[in-house]
């Protein structure tokens, strides 16, 4: 048996000798560990509703692509760099072989972000003639996970397809007579590779530059704007740039997109752009980079969707001349920022539109760190009470234990080992408690998200959660790490006398 | 009385002072004792309360630090080591036996024997063990806890702690004094077996004259100091000399 073992043998024989105090100590974690979880979640939606209500799009989606889409549009959006992921919907009623009524089938990922349906019961389709339907729907049709459903599909009234259903969902709206299955399945079921529309959700944000002067309507910058700006000692970085509004992907109208020409390796907030699928430096002629356009972005001065290279535009036919242009304020503050903008006024005239798109992104930050001072110190102040919680009973359980301490340390153990031991009990307390609270706050956390309807799919956030745990563990060693001194410091024969 | 009355001995104290507080408060617990321990031998320490042998015994076995002279394990001075070698000295060169068992009550009987090995991170003999076990008479007890065994089971369970390691001497405080007549009596026979067929050195501090009866030796001492050397006394012999000391004073 190794050392480590020994001990940890030791403190786990003593935590299952004592249930009672190893629980209710782990309880006073469990709260504050209760609290960390519960406002990690409440922090992710308050973000995220904070972030989808500004910009008036949903919470996942970025661009929404409609028309005449089909599958082969959804596997091109795939390659695209900068998509993390893109779905594709249907949906299409079809009616009960041989019966009254029917069952609406829609497309859906089933999982991740722009899964609009969770399952409850049973499995997600994966392979074909597997269906998920709703809970009404099983209720209504008197269906059961591993049930089976006739429809009639396609022109042929007589062609018809069983249905087998693997699970349960829960959908934003439930009729009653709702499924939901893959888009490869969907699509075989209706005959045709036509989608209704396809999401995209695209690699994370940009952050624009301080200030965006755009013309008047859709027509050039005044001349010499530009040049004027580039002289002003106020303004730092001055991109111009022409943006089109009127861009067809492969005949396809998309909403909210315009091609742009901004060279983005000119800006000081390029990094941030983190293109995570492709690289920038990709960008070239021929190539296109996609631009996220939800949540930050609803900030960006640009509102742009692609990004081409100049060349690409001259081949698109549009005007040399730029149509706006983005700046960076040379100097730090709001007096800078004023001087700059009334430069430019001065250089542009009337009708050219100036943006301070620092302010919002100030105030949108300001925003941000409000919410999380307040539920920080929140925080702060209950694992400030359950640490001291977890001393006060290490200390307890060290002074109980006197005389096993002046014991370990006749028959060998040393100083700094027996510390190490009773820390590594104040810290299993801190484990203990934090699994209690993991357990308690995870079903809270997901009653928030429901409760708030932020229509936003409950993530696990394994990675932080595990931090969250580690971190607790530790401060609650921490905290038994005075008394376990104290504990180590007693001479053998004054902790051996000790009554008990 | 000389320096060095045995040649070789297992344990010695040489001018051993141990004071307790300072000043006008100060207390001399033990006032310059002069003694060794034979090797394979069972001595017993003896005096009236206050006398200074639970002291002497610490300072010995490394649990406590003297204020002057010598505390020799081996030709080791313990008075001189940091604390770091002398709980290596406690885990690898000496065993206890004390008065209220202190078996750790978490552990079962076997983990409670093994613990210092554990400690040391060394193996188990079990050859050892079992030879132990079965002259304890504890083999079917070892996988209970303390909480279930008797006074005289835990006991004889420490005591396989202390010889587990192979020490160079066993040191018992007040063995039997938690014990009934009758399991006193069986863990003195066996604390005297270990002498005899081991050749274990065992040191044990003790008040009750018939347990020192069991003894090859008594030392005798009174206000911390030497105040008598017995060798093989009977029970009566034991007696009369600490009556002696106590109509002394």
């Amino acid at each position: 048996m190794s050392r480590r073992g020994e001990v940890l043998r030791s403190q786990l024989a003593d935590a299952a000798r004592r249930p009672a105090r190893t629980l209710l100590t782990g309880l006073a974690m469990a709260v504050a560990a209760f609290v960390v979880f519960g406002t990690v979640l409440a922090h992710q939606v308050t973000e995220r509703t904070l972030l989808a209500g500004l910009s008036g799009t949903p919470a996942a989606a970025d661009l929404v692509v409609s028309g005449d889409v089909t599958t082969r549009t959804l596997d091109a959006a795939r390659r695209v760099p900068g998509v993390a992921e893109a779905v594709g919907r249907t949906d299409a009623f079809y009616g009960f072989a041989g019966g009254t009524g029917g069952l609406s089938v829609y497309a859906d990922p089933g999982t991740g972000p722009l899964a609009t349906v969770r399952v409850t019961r049973g499995r997600y389709p994966g392979a074909a003639d597997e269906i998920a339907v709703t809970r009404r729907t099983v209720e209504r049709l008197g269906l059961a996970v591993g049930g089976t459903l006739r429809v009639t599909a396609g022109a042929d009234p007589a062609r018809s397809v069983p249905l087998t259903v693997v699970g349960v969902v829960a959908a934003p709206d439930d009729p009653g007579a709702a499924g939901y299955t893959t888009e490869a399945f969907a699509a075989r079921l209706a005959g045709h590779d036509g989608l209704r529309q396809v999401e995209l959700r695209l690699t994370p944000d940009a952050h624009p530059a301080d200030i965006a002067v755009s013309a008047p309507g859709d027509g050039p910058l005044p001349a010499g704007l530009v040049e004027r700006a580039r002289a002003d000692a106020g303004l730092d970085r001055v991109v111009p740039y022409r943006a089109s509004p009127d861009v067809r992907v492969a005949g396809v109208a998309v909403e909210g997109l315009a091609a742009v020409d901004l060279d983005l390796r000119a800006l000081a907030t390029r990094a941030d752009f983190g293109a995570s699928a492709g690289s920038l430096a990709d960008a070239g002629p021929g190539r296109v980079v996609l631009l996220r356009v939800a949540a930050t972005m609803a900030n960006t001065p640009v509102g742009a969707g692609l990004l081409l290279a100049p060349a690409d535009l001259d081949r698109l036919g549009v005007p040399a001349a730029p149509t706006g242009l983005l700046a960076d304020v040379a100097g730090d503050g709001g007096r800078a920022r004023s001087a700059a903008v009334a430069a430019l006024r001065a250089a542009g005239g009337p009708g050219v539109g100036i943006e301070v798109t620092a302010d919002d992104r100030d105030d949108l930050a300001g925003d941000l760190r409000a919410v999380t001072a307040v539920l920080l110190s929140l925080l702060a102040l209950t694992v400030v009470v359950a640490v001291v919680g977890v001393g006060t009973t290490t200390a307890l359980s060290v002074v109980e234990r006197t005389r096993e301490s002046g014991l370990l340390r006749a028959v060998g153990m040393s100083r700094r080992r027996l510390a190490a031991t009773l820390t590594v009990e104040a810290g299993l307390y801190g484990v203990v408690g934090a699994t209690l609270g993991l357990l308690l706050a995870l079903p809270y956390g997901w009653l928030t998200v429901a409760a708030l309807g932020a229509g936003a799919p409950v993530e696990f956030p394994a990675g932080r959660l595990a931090l969250v745990v580690l971190a607790l563990a530790a401060a609650t060693a921490l905290a038994g790490l005075l008394p376990a001194r104290r504990a180590a410091r007693v001479g053998p024969v004054t902790a051996l006398a000790a009554a008990d | 009385m000389t320096k060095h009355p045995d040649p070789a001995p297992a344990v010695a104290a040489v001018d051993l002072v141990k004071v307790y507080g300072r000043g006008e408060t100060a207390v001399r617990a033990l006032d310059g004792v002069t003694v060794g321990f034979r090797r394979a031998a069972f001595t017993a320490i003896m005096g009236p309360s206050g006398s200074g042998k639970s002291t002497l015994m610490h300072c010995l076995a490394g649990l406590d630090t003297a204020t002057s002279g010598q505390a020799l394990l081996g030709g080791t001075d313990l008075t001189r080591q940091p604390d770091r070698v002398l709980t290596r000295v406690r885990r690898e060169r000496i065993g206890f036996v004390f008065q209220a068992f202190n078996l750790l009550p978490q552990l079962t009987a076997a983990q409670n024997i093994t613990l210092p090995l554990d400690l040391a991170g060394r193996k188990v003999d079990p050859v050892l063990l079992d030879g132990l076990v079965g002259a304890l008479g504890i083999g079917d007890r070892l996988t209970h806890r303390p909480v279930e065994l008797s006074g005289g089971q835990q006991q004889r369970v420490a005591l396989a702690r202390a010889l587990v390691s192979r020490p160079e001497v066993v040191f018992a405080d007040e063995p039997t004094g938690n014990l009934d007549s009758r399991s006193g009596a069986e863990v003195l026979g066996l604390l005297r077996d270990c002498v005899r067929t081991l050749g274990q050195t065992v040191v044990m501090v003790t008040h009750d004259p018939g347990a020192a009866a069991y003894a090859d030796r008594v030392v005798l001492l009174a206000d911390g100091r030497l105040a008598g050397d017995l060798d093989r006394p009977g029970r009566d012999a034991v007696a009369a000399a600490l009556h002696d000391l106590a109509v002394a004073r």
